[in-house]
């Protein structure tokens, strides 16, 4: 093999080009694309479909009914992520989580439930419960104050309360809550490219008399 | 002799109420040894740890979150319960902190080779793409040579 002057004049910017093209190839491939992270709750029936949330279909839930669903949080914020459900008994009065101004609703805390989730993976865990006792105060109104979630008993000191058992509507809150290293504590929802989002659900019901 | 029981006594129970109460101080949810071990555990994700290796960790991590549930549970009067739990949660996040850094170690170092191979091939595939380009030059060369040593003069 012989190479002359001709040959270089040729090679040369061959192989300036292909290694600039290989190159750039290279840079593509271990640079990580740019990609939206968020983080992802969601509840779902009995069945663990997005159906069957109450016992024959009925918001009105008995004394000592159980009512089964699944709540998931799934993690696509490209890191490990620690995470904190909070579940809080509102009533139709009482404030939601603020979307816009970020604040998490004031209803009271009835439990929590924390784990660590990895990059791309979710977390899905059942949340079964029952009304074991409620009453209505003198002036009508109803408050519950026992409550079984997942085999745990909560007395409900501060729980809300409604006008009457007819136009009773109570609900579940599931606030989403992060760690947050620079603060070195649980936060309402994410950060995200400089701003903070947030993610919550809230699931009805009624309490109808009934057995026992 | 019995009031020397009495003071031992005292003493353990003093020393285990001490112990409980600082280890509760550095050990529970919120407490700054778990927030360096989530820092350590992201820095190693961040290094290029693989799901698979980070999954041991995030078990054990999890099962600090029972042990804490388990702890929330017990009563003021189950002290000696209540250490050891707190032991064994200091213990889990120590092993998974050095875990974590041996892991980011490990990582790095295999995304540096990575990245090297990586470049390097790109420089190997250059100078493949330029030899095969002179070869096939030469040959088309030679092959030119040898159809026109072939070629015959046909008068018209």
């Amino acid at each position: 093999m012989k190479l002359n002057v001709h040959s270089l004049r040729i090679l040369l910017p061959l192989f300036l080009t292909s290694l600039l093209i290989f190159e750039a190839a290279a840079y593509v491939t271990l640079t990580p694309r740019p990609h939206q992270t968020f983080l992802q709750e969601y509840a779902l029936g009995a069945g663990g479909l997005a159906s069957d949330y109450y016992p024959n279909n009925s918001t009105f839930i008995q004394q000592e009914e159980f009512v089964k669903w699944y709540i998931g949080v799934s993690n696509q914020m490209g890191s490990l992520q620690f995470v904190d459900i909070q579940v809080k008994l509102g009533n139709q009065t009482i404030a939601a989580p603020n979307d816009t101004t970020l604040i998490p609703s004031p209803a009271p805390l009835i439990v929590e439930f924390k784990r660590f989730i990895q990059n791309n993976e979710t977390w899905t865990f059942p949340f079964v419960w029952r009304i074991l006792n409620f009453t209505t105060t003198a002036t009508g109104r109803t408050r519950i104050v026992q409550m079984q979630i997942n085999n745990v008993t909560y007395l409900l000191q501060n729980s809300p309360t409604c006008a009457s058992l007819s136009s009773c509507g109570f609900r579940f809150i599931f606030e989403l809550w992060t760690w947050n290293i620079d603060l070195a504590q649980f936060q309402i929802g994410w950060w995200n490219e400089g701003t903070q989002q947030i993610a919550w659900l809230q699931l009805w019901f009624d309490i109808t008399p009934g057995a026992p | 002799m019995k009031s020397y029981e009495t003071c031992l006594l005292i003493t353990l129970v003093v020393i285990v109420s001490i112990l409980a109460h600082s280890v509760q101080v550095t050990a529970q949810s919120g407490s700054p040894q778990l927030n360096i071990v989530i820092k350590d555990v992201r820095k190693a994700e961040h290094a290029g740890a693989r799901p698979q290796e980070l999954e041991q960790l995030v078990n054990q991590l999890n099962s600090v979150i029972e042990l804490e549930d388990q702890l929330n549970n017990l009563t003021s009067q189950e002290s000696f319960k209540r250490a050891q739990l707190l032991t064994e949660i200091n213990s889990t996040l120590m092993g998974v902190d050095a875990e974590a850094i041996q892991l980011q170690t490990t990582a790095s170092e295999r995304t540096y080779v990575s990245h090297i191979v990586t470049y390097l091939s790109g420089v190997v595939g250059a100078i493949a793409v330029t030899i095969i380009f002179h070869f096939s030059l030469l040959m088309r060369e030679k092959h030119r040579i040898k159809r026109a040593l072939h070629s015959k003069i046909v008068p018209t």
